[in-house]
């Protein structure tokens, strides 16, 4: 290959681009027979090349086309409206407190301006403070049962009361336990039964025990000295006394101060 | 200017000034205008048929939301032209892996015996794109143009697939007139190279 023979290959695109190559190409392709084949190739693939099928677009692009579009589209929209979206402004406090977060005491009036916007507890807090502070117990189960669910009353209970009130012996109210009141009479005689009691008992005691009662000899019981005591008032009973007559008696002066 | 003689000016001006949304009214002219073309380019560049589908797809999504943009300041099919080949040459490379494991394949071929032989002097003779072994044939130029680099390629497929003139893809690859020039020509290289002894076998026999 000479320079002619390059010069004849790097003119290819003009001599391609010619309606008729081969006059185009000149003497040289007339004369070297290895450019005249080597240009008979080039021609040869691009008639090749050219004559590759056209390809035609497929039915379904359409839809791809539409379906892109739609996404884009609806991507432009909500872009647009996440722009268009109003933004949340600072409350007009703000430069105000940071301020004065630097500077605590330099605005009062700011300060009582902030806490009037503060939200507030609600009222019933403090009742439950209080309540906590003073029985919590109670206030605890007070809060349950009231927190309790309400049963409403049978139905026949209605019926039941009618009937009572056409029979004429309906109790109006439900009859008051009677409370033990120690009237004159009866602590005098509560008085003696305790006097009978402690004697009837510190005898029986004393009749067991060896030597007797107090002072008792050897061989014989030792008789304890008792003592008897008349009394018209139960609070004037000494302890001991108290509690045993309040044994025997099965808990009447201890019922008697509920 | 030449935009007056742009072919497509019309219905792209009708495009722009219309609100339609979709697939309707000179949006849909402006598409079947170019449909076939666009799919012909991405095809033979990404060189299948799923592939060349994706890249149509892109290149119609991209010129419909940027043709408002559009200031005719080159010509309109140019620029869809330069939008489809960039579109193809994106997802070639991005299916590269792919195209390795085919180009394997091809090299396992054998060229069809019984092949009839070519001289293009002979006119009587059947073109051999017409023959029965003509599909084979495709195959193998379209692989070979599939082995030519992105920009030879987009050169040949515009050249010889398109029909269009040196300065049309001078403006569509927005390169000069010589490199286009310069371009074919290594391209030739590579296709001789590569189809000359292919096409040897396939019209010599």
């Amino acid at each position: 290959m000479n320079s002619e023979c390059r010069h004849f290959q790097s003119e290819l695109a003009d001599v391609l681009a010619a309606p008729d190559p081969a006059a185009f190409a000149g003497d040289h392709a007339g004369e070297c027979a290895a450019c005249a084949r080597w240009l008979a190739r080039q021609l040869r693939l691009a008639g090749v090349v050219r004559e590759l099928e056209r390809k035609t677009a497929p039915p379904e692009l359409a839809g791809r086309v539409v379906a892109a579009l739609e996404a884009g589209a609806r991507q432009t929209r909500a872009v647009r409206a996440v722009q268009d979206l109003r933004r949340p402004r600072a409350p007009e406090t703000l430069d105000r407190s940071l301020a004065a977060g630097f500077a605590p005491a330099a605005d009062e009036a700011l300060a009582r301006e902030l806490a009037r916007e503060r939200l507030g507890a609600p009222p019933v807090l403090e009742r439950l403070v209080v309540e906590e502070l003073a029985e919590p117990e109670k206030f605890r189960v007070r809060r349950f049962v009231g927190g309790l669910p309400r049963i409403d009353a049978p139905a026949e209970l209605a019926d039941l009361v009618h009937a009572r009130l056409l029979a004429g012996n309906a109790p109006t109210r439900r009859p008051r336990a009677r409370r033990w009141a120690p009237g004159p009479t009866r602590a005098v005689w509560a008085s003696l039964a305790a006097v009978v009691l402690v004697a009837f008992g510190l005898q029986s005691l004393l009749g067991i025990l060896p030597g007797g009662a107090a002072g008792g000899t050897a061989g014989q019981p030792a008789r304890r000295p008792f003592h008897v005591q008349y009394t018209r008032s139960l609070d004037d009973l000494d302890p001991v006394a108290r509690s045993l007559v309040d044994g025997v008696s099965g808990g009447l002066l201890t019922a008697r101060e509920l | 200017m030449r935009m007056n003689s742009d072919p497509e000016s019309k219905v792209v001006r009708a495009c722009q000034a219309s609100q339609v949304e979709g697939l309707e009214g000179p949006y849909r002219e402006l598409y079947d205008l170019f449909r076939d073309r666009v799919y012909n380019v991405c095809y033979r560049i990404t060189g299948n048929a799923s592939d060349a589908l994706d890249a149509s797809q892109e290149t119609f999504g991209i010129v419909f939301r940027k043709l408002d943009a559009f200031r005719f300041e080159s010509k309109f099919s140019s620029w869809v032209y330069r939008i489809a080949v960039n579109a193809s040459i994106d997802l070639r490379r991005r299916s590269q892996t792919r195209k390795i494991a085919s180009l394997d394949a091809i090299r396992e071929r054998r060229t069809p015996a019984g092949a009839p032989s070519y001289d293009p002097r002979d006119e009587r003779i059947e073109m051999p794109m017409a023959a029965a072994s003509r599909h084979e044939l495709e195959e193998e130029v379209q692989r070979a143009i599939g082995r030519l680099s992105e920009k030879l390629q987009a050169i040949t497929v515009l050249r010889y697939n398109e029909n269009l003139s040196y300065e049309e893809i001078s403006q569509t690859l927005q390169i000069s007139l010589g490199t286009v020039k310069s371009r074919l020509a290594r391209a030739h290289q590579v296709l001789d190279r590569e189809l000359t002894p292919v096409l040897d076998k396939f019209y010599l026999g």
